[in-house]
């Protein structure tokens, strides 16, 4: 009798923490993220314990993603809980999908460096040189296209202002006014088609996680030899340019290209 | 010649007979010990034989340490002795015996055997499943006998734990406490947004139309500061338009409110002589109709506007020196179109 009760409780109990994700309201699957959330964090102090119930957070703020919710501050708790799950490829992944969205958002930003310092590359050598990403600092990056609308639309408005006060008062230090703000304006615009052509060559491939310690090879087969030696560390970003029996030719950030197990990676970002 | 020719041949098929006669009487003989004793007359054991040969074998188990654990590993040895060919004998694989179901056996290599050793000494791990587990189970050693006559005896077996048991005490595994270790990550992974806007709007991002107003905002703005800034400063000219736009009202309102004063002609000739006055330029002489009509004419006033002008005030003339059916009512339509007339013309 004993054991029937406690195979009914288990039972319960899977189908409460798993359920949700199938077929409920966003609120549903957000208050069960949250609650699995804080269970991880009031149980931080056994990781054993504490790593499935952020793994269930996970599980349900990746339901909510791939419902069509791209919040900022959803990214952000779903790059965490990965990562205190212990999966930190993922976490990674999680924070490309949001800046793919909103790639001017400084928190995200602050989240992709430090998670990037967790993936352990070599301290130095061709590895570290070829395999880290290199951080990018763009117009896009640093300004959202709200708040470059009203930069563009305030400065644009002190041009028109300035155009006025000189019909106003026939001084020509206005017309100096209104090329500066001009000029401003041009060079915002500048900088943003710079950025817009960068980006379309960067991302033109796609962007791959490396999920577990994977030998880079010059073909795609275990008998060929490394490419690079010590292995890609889990966490490791390349991007893929072709795929051939169950292997990906990926380049790294360095430009090394080689080959991986298809199912060393994961998908993310654009 | 035909008999020499013959004669090796009958020689050799008679050989080939007697060949052949002695082949089925040997098969007759084995085929007889086989249904005799059901099995072959050279027997060698399937099982439980490990090529030792010797004329008296024994066997026997030593175990350390006597209690164990569940789980844990008992150093467990079979010795040999007597046996003539130790560097021969095979090493009895105890994992493929049923009998060893209940262990956990590990091979454990042997050191090098010598030739002329009285002992050979299998070494194994032996990890006991449960506590049910009370002795070493028995292991029947096969082994060959040189001097035996070739039969059954030839292979007499022995086992271990001939005279005594091998007692095991297998104690519950102890519980291992395990380690608990803290999550360890930086603090700022353990906050996570919560409340509906986490699930809320994605950040705006402005399209066409927006683009389209912010563009369109400056001008407009700029041109709405402009249209105030000249209300608040009018130039001369519109000083000017603003002066007589305002004579007229002025004008235009007395007429309309002329049938309240007590003599409402004269408030209505009063009203469209003030508007001329702030107007025209008119001589200060000029009281009459007809000087007054002179004047606008002289300051290129159409004639006809001028004369309509002058039968307004003729008409005031009128009613007010000798009253005759004409009310207020037309005549101040007529002073009014006058004024309206004499501001198109500005």
């Amino acid at each position: 009798m004993n054991g029937l009760a406690r195979l009914a409780f288990s039972v319960v109990a899977f189908f409460c923490s798993a359920a949700p994700a199938f077929g409920s309201s966003p609120e549903d699957i957000l208050a069960f993220a949250e609650r699995a959330f804080a269970e991880g964090v009031a149980l931080r102090d056994d990781s054993e314990i504490a790593k499935p119930a952020f793994a269930r957070a996970a599980v349900h703020y990746d339901e909510l993603w791939e419902r069509g919710y791209h919040t900022p501050d959803l990214v952000l708790n779903r790059s965490r809980a990965h990562r205190l799950a212990g999966d930190l490829p993922r976490g990674i992944a999680a924070i490309h999908d949001g800046l793919a969205v909103a790639r001017f958002s400084r928190p995200l930003q602050v989240e992709l460096d430090d998670a990037r310092a967790r993936v352990l590359y070599p301290i130095e050598g061709e590895l570290t040189t070829q395999g880290r990403p290199r951080q990018v600092r763009t117009v896009g990056t640093r300004m959202s296209p709200a708040d470059a609308w009203v930069v563009s639309g305030f400065v644009w408005l002190l041009a028109c202002a300035g155009v006025v006060r000189f019909a106003m008062t026939r001084n020509a230090l206005w017309l100096v006014f209104v090329a500066f703000w001009v000029i401003a304006l041009g060079s915002l615009g500048a900088l943003w088609l710079q950025d817009a052509r960068q980006r379309e060559r960067d991302e033109s491939l796609p962007l791959l996680i490396v999920t577990a310690d994977v030998t880079l090879r010059k073909g795609n087969a275990t008998e060929y030899p490394a490419r690079i030696e010590p292995a890609l560390p889990k966490g490791a970003e390349v991007r893929g340019l072709s795929r051939r029996g169950g292997w990906v030719q990926v380049q790294l950030p360095g430009g090394m290209i080689g080959w991986i197990p298809e199912a060393a990676i994961i998908p993310c970002g654009p | 010649m035909s008999d020499e020719l013959t004669q090796p041949k009958k020689r050799s098929s008679r050989l080939r007979r007697v060949t052949v006669l002695a082949c089925l009487v040997l098969i007759t003989q084995y085929a007889s010990l086989i249904t005799a004793q059901g099995q072959p007359a050279f027997f060698e054991p399937t099982e439980h034989y490990y090529k030792a040969k010797g004329r008296g074998i024994a066997v026997r188990w030593e175990v350390e340490p006597k209690a164990v654990h569940v789980g844990r590993d008992l150093a467990v040895t079979l010795v040999i002795t007597g046996a003539q060919n130790p560097t021969e004998i095979v090493k009895p694989d105890l994992g493929k015996l049923k009998a060893f179901d209940q262990f956990v056996v590990t091979a454990v290599s042997d050191l090098p055997r010598d030739a002329s050793a009285k002992e050979v000494r299998f070494a194994y791990k032996l990890a006991p499943r449960s506590t049910d587990v009370k002795q070493v189970p028995t292991l029947q050693f096969f082994y060959s006998n040189p001097v035996a006559a070739p039969g059954p005896k030839q292979f007499p077996s022995t086992r271990t734990n001939r005279d005594v048991d091998a007692p095991l005490t297998v104690l519950e595994a102890p519980k291992v406490e395990r380690p608990i270790v803290r999550l360890e990550a930086p603090e700022s992974l353990f906050r996570a947004a919560t409340g509906r806007g986490v699930i809320g709007s994605e950040p705006f991002v402005p399209r066409r139309w927006a683009w389209l107003a912010a563009v369109l905002f400056g001008p407009l703005m700029a041109f709405g500061w402009f249209l105030a800034w000249r209300r608040v400063f009018p130039d001369a000219v519109q000083l000017a338009r603003m002066r007589r736009s305002r004579a007229a009202r002025r004008a235009t309102d007395a007429i309309r409110k002329a049938h309240r004063a007590p003599d409402p002609v004269a408030a209505v000739a009063n009203a469209v002589l003030g508007y001329l006055r702030a107007r025209f330029p008119l001589r200060d002489a000029a009281v009459t109709p007809s000087e007054i009509a002179a004047d606008l004419k002289e300051l290129n006033v159409p004639e006809e506007i001028a004369e309509q002008v002058g039968d307004v005030f003729r008409v005031c003339d009128r009613a007010r020196f000798a009253p005759s059916g004409d009310n207020g009512l037309s005549l101040a339509a007529g002073a009014e179109a006058a004024v309206a007339r004499l501001e198109s013309l500005a």
